[in-house]
């Protein structure tokens, strides 16, 4: 080890310095001023929103120290042509070594100390008055909402704003996961156990609650409109799931044969659809789904394991949601049992097309 | 033609093809009797892999030298190699150099299909070929993950722990030959398993098999995968037992613990992680084939079971399998850079114990990949905190790389070349991981393109690159031909390049919120862009592996000559020949001081004996 340093090393030392400097000044810059995560729309986004740029800067600091030195060797430190000679011979240098092992290891306590502190912020659970439960069913390939306090059960999540909801999560077969990025946490939903989270929204609008965790080939399209409304918006919606629940809705079919059939998450709101042998039928087929074609098509028989069918009897035309269209055939004139499907998701959404 | 049949790989291949029908006929043959229907896929494609791959092994040869000894039957100590040359490798073969290259041979043969597999979810992804099927897709995702583990990873560092910690410790084997050709051997019939499983329907679930979902899922092909991993990790448990031995008892004279190249303590930290942890992923995939086979409800909750206990069992090994797939890409590191640099490694024994170090804290942090799993909430906060202190000894290594570097003499020889890229591509990995590791963040981030950029930035900078560096370091040695520097300097180019393109896109994916696992998202949120740019680092990556396919051809036919010392390393392996004797070392050396003391004046790594009988005195440096 050198005990003299001659002024060539202070020469270099200044300069690397002064490199380190305008890399980590211009990272941490741009970290705390660009809007990272875009779209911070809840309190608990905020926590997280604000934590994550103090770590992208400790980051940008670590990453322009050795970069900084990695680049200052690659372009001074090179050896020159037909120099033969070794490079000096310093093998360590304790006091350093222990100060890179220890500022390291203070940093992470500390991050790891503040770590819990804004978990608990965004965990904890307040006064029982304060916040309002959702139950929310996790299962292939949807969502179902449903707030006890209001008796009410809908496939869309309305909240009021700036209102703390306490979402209890279960699951009706696999992992599923609920997300809508926009209030930040996500939380698995498990079969067999009933899981928490909690938001604070605090900005009106439509959002998306996104499954998280792969269950199956619907995953990519397992959705549900998340919609924050005020709060008199929110109480009038209330009032009127409580009064569309107390009529009662049929889908057998009437002497017209006219049925309503919606496709939503990947799937019919009817397993089973009955008419009379030889009606004329009228389907009223409301696709949900954005940005996904569905159909309703006949057939004589066919199978949703295989996906496969045979014996067409009526090819609805494909449509891609939101739409509707109005599909008119005539059922066959022989009673049985039929098959219907979906052509393009043949075999997640089928049926059975009882004639009599 | 008729030649072919002595291979061991075509008797292997053929008792194994013969094996599989007659289980699957036995099988078929019991159900009846029990009067169930003869075929059911499940049990029948079972009972004839696991009968297929034994009749495989006896095919091959393996069990012969045990066989003739259970029979009492006298048998040779040293099995001398029965083919030459290149059928070397197609054999049963136990000198650790030929299994050495078989390993690196197979793990170079599936990289590019594993990359290939998932340039076709690339180019969906960023809708340039017409959409696959979301089955199609997911199963496209799940086979890549899984064979870059098992079929290329491992493979890659166990061939390199094979061909170089005999050379690098001054021994002329490893402990136990035998064992180590049938730890290879082992390997075929499990990438065959998850290869084919492809076609046999594919796995839905993603590398990590989550049940209740993996045990619905109808296709054989989960079955075949199943079966693939636990064969694959049986292989890799054989593996770790001899290395350890290896290291722990076959040292020259002189190596101690802290004269040993970083390369041989990273070995150690990694096969005492292998040899321990790989039950745990053997056993979770062992219970999930047996829900699915005979009804069993371990992770049921109708029946009792818990789905949780899965992803606890699976983590306690995934977790510390992906140090096992960086500690040697980081002794690869701190190997080659003392030799390109002319200077000691800076801080030589706080990088030696920081291996140790990183598998001792990696053990403890797996429940960060379950923080928003349903665990009870307040276990998050240990995870939290073991998995930022395991930073800090990672951290060390990385410092201790760029002190080396600091007024020394740097040649920019391609090996170097990688291990520059591989320092900051695993920097940058390392910082995106802290954000992962603190709980409220990671509820944000996880199932997220973050976690998918976070770990191919580790793995780029923890294998790929630095097992790119040590083929251009260490094939002189193997060979005796140096590789072209001109094309090693493309390739590098066009890998650096790529890996860049591939995984910065994915962090800015992460943080919009675009989910893992999802085979299409709203064009609305203007995320196609950032998708393509993926794909084009994929391709150029890809592009990089041709070259040095090409490279690896042309350099071995007319590459320039070696000689024994091409770089100036001051390592043991460097003291022999290239390639290097059938046993190595004909006297074994003495170790007399530290590796890669350049400068240090008065330093001798090793000599070859002292005595006046043997004049060939040659010393390694000084």
């Amino acid at each position: 080890m050198k005990s003299r340093r001659s002024p060539q090393d202070w020469h270099h030392i200044l300069g690397l310095c002064l490199t380190i400097a305008i890399l980590s000044g211009s990272l941490v810059f741009l970290f705390l001023h660009y809007d990272v995560i875009p779209y911070s729309y809840s309190v608990e986004r905020g926590y997280i929103d604000n934590f994550l740029k103090i770590l992208l800067s400790i980051a940008a600091v670590v990453f322009s120290i050795v970069i900084g030195v990695l680049g200052y060797s690659l372009i001074f430190f090179r050896r020159k042509p037909g120099d033969k000679s070794e490079g000096s011979p310093v093998r360590g240098f304790a006091p350093l070594e222990r100060a890179w092992t220890i500022i390291p290891l203070i940093i992470v306590i500390g991050l790891a100390i503040y770590g819990a502190v804004i978990l608990d912020k965004i965990t904890a659970p307040g006064p029982p008055q304060t916040e309002m439960e959702v139950d929310v069913l996790a299962f292939r390939y949807g969502w179902q909402f449903t707030y006890p306090q209001y008796n009410v059960t809908s496939y869309e999540l309305n909240v009021p704003v700036n209102q703390r909801i306490l979402i209890k999560l279960q699951s009706k077969d696999v992992v599923h996961s609920f997300w809508v990025k926009e209030w930040g946490p996500k939380q698995d939903a498990v079969p067999g156990i009933t899981t928490q989270v909690r938001y604070t929204p605090t900005k009106i609008g439509q959002y998306t609650v996104q499954c998280s965790q792969l269950c199956g080939s619907g995953h990519t399209y397992m959705t549900a409109p998340a919609i924050v409304i005020s709060t008199g918006d929110f109480q009038n919606w209330v009032k009127q799931q409580q009064i569309a629940k107390s009529t009662t809705t049929t889908t057998t079919a009437p002497s017209t044969a006219t049925i309503n059939l919606v496709a939503h998450n990947i799937m019919f709101d009817q397993n089973t659809i009955t008419v009379s042998a030889g009606t004329d039928v009228t389907i009223n087929f409301n696709n949900i789904d954005a940005q996904v074609p569905h159909n309703f098509a006949l057939y004589s028989s066919g199978s949703a394991t295989t996906g496969t069918a045979t014996g067409s009897i009526f090819v609805g035309q494909i449509i891609t949601g939101p739409s509707a269209v109005v599909y008119h055939f005539k059922a066959p004139a022989t009673p049985g049992t039929y098959f219907f499907r979906c052509d393009v998701h043949p075999t997640m959404m089928t049926g059975t097309f009882v004639v009599k | 033609m008729k030649g072919i049949f002595s291979l061991s790989v075509v008797k292997g291949f053929l008792a194994g093809l013969a094996g599989t029908g007659i289980g699957m006929g036995v099988m078929m043959l019991i159900r009846a009797i029990m009067g169930m229907p003869a075929w059911k896929t499940g049990p029948v494609v079972v009972a004839g892999i696991l009968t297929g791959v034994i009749a495989y092994l006896a095919g091959l040869g393996v069990f012969h030298y045990w066989f003739r000894w259970a029979v009492g039957d006298e048998a040779k100590e040293v099995d001398a190699p029965p083919v030459k040359g290149w059928r070397r490798y197609f054999n049963v073969d136990t000198n650790h150099k030929v299994i050495g290259i078989q390993y690196l041979v197979t793990a170079l043969v599936f990289l590019p299909f594993a990359v290939a597999l998932q340039l076709l979810g690339r180019l969906d992804l960023s809708k340039l070929i017409p959409a696959i099927s979301a089955s199609a897709y997911e199963s496209v995702i799940s086979t890549h993950g899984l064979i870059m583990f098992f079929f290329v990873v491992i493979p890659a560092f166990t061939g390199l722990m094979n061909y170089l910690i005999p050379l690098l410790i001054g021994a002329r084997d490893m402990a136990f030959p035998r064992l180590n050709a049938i730890s290879f051997w082992l390997l075929l019939p499990a990438a065959l398993l998850v290869t084919f499983s492809l076609a046999a329907g594919g796995f839905d679930t993603g590398w990590t098999v989550y049940p209740p979902l993996s045990a619905a899922f109808e296709n054989v092909g989960m079955d075949m995968v199943l079966l693939g991993i636990y064969i694959g990790g049986l292989a890799t448990i054989l593996g770790s037992i001899n290395i350890l031995a290896t290291i722990i008892k076959m040292r020259a004279p002189g190596m101690t613990y802290f004269r040993l190249p970083i390369f041989v303590w990273s070995a150690l930290a990694t096969t005492a992680m292998t040899l321990v942890f790989t039950q745990f992923i053997a056993m979770s995939f062992l219970m999930v084939l047996f829900e699915r086979l005979f009804g069993m409800g371990f992770f049921n909750p109708q029946m009792g079971g818990q789905v949780l206990l899965y992803q606890y069992m699976f983590w306690f090994y995934s977790h510390p399998a992906v140090y096992v797939f960086v500690l040697l890409g980081l002794g690869i590191i701190s190997d080659i850079i003392p030799v390109f640099t002319s200077k000691p490694l800076f801080g030589y024994k706080t990088v030696a114990l920081a291996s140790p170090g990183i598998a001792a804290g990696g053990m403890i942090v797996f429940g960060h990949h379950m923080f928003a799993a349903g665990m009870p909430a307040v276990l998050r906060i240990p995870f939290m905190a073991t998995t930022l202190l395991v930073a800090v000894p990672t951290g060390v290594k990385v410092f201790a790389w760029v002190a080396t570097m600091w007024m020394g003499k740097i040649r920019l020889s391609t090996p170097f070349l990688f291990v520059v890229s591989a320092i900051v591509i695993f920097l940058l990995g390392g910082l995106t991981g802290i954000p992962l590791g603190i709980v409220p963040i990671d509820l944000y981030l996880h199932d997220t393109y973050w976690v998918v950029g976070h770990f191919h930035a580790m793995i780029f900078g923890g294998f790929l690159l630095p097992t790119m560096a040590a083929i251009y370091y260490w094939f002189p040695k193997v060979t005796g031909k140096m590789l072209s520097e001109k094309w090693g300097k493309i390739q590098w180019a066009l890998l650096t390049l790529g890996t860049f393109l591939l995984i910065i896109p994915m962090l800015g994916l992460g943080v919009d919120g675009m989910r893992r696992r999802v085979i299409s998202y709203s064009p609305g949120l203007n995320m196609q862009l950032l998708h393509t740019l993926t794909a084009v680092g994929g391709f150029l990556v890809f592009t990089g592996l041709v070259v040095l396919a090409y490279n690896l051809v042309i350099s071995f036919k007319r590459g320039e000559i070696a000689g024994d010392n091409p770089w100036g390393g001051r390592t043991l392996e460097w003291m022999v020949s290239s390639p290097p004797p059938e046993n190595n070392f004909s006297v074994i050396p003495e170790v007399l001081d530290r590796p890669h003391m350049h400068g240090v004046s008065g330093s001798i790594h090793a000599r070859f004996g002292n005595n006046d009988n043997n004049h060939d005195q040659r010393e390694q440096g000084g």
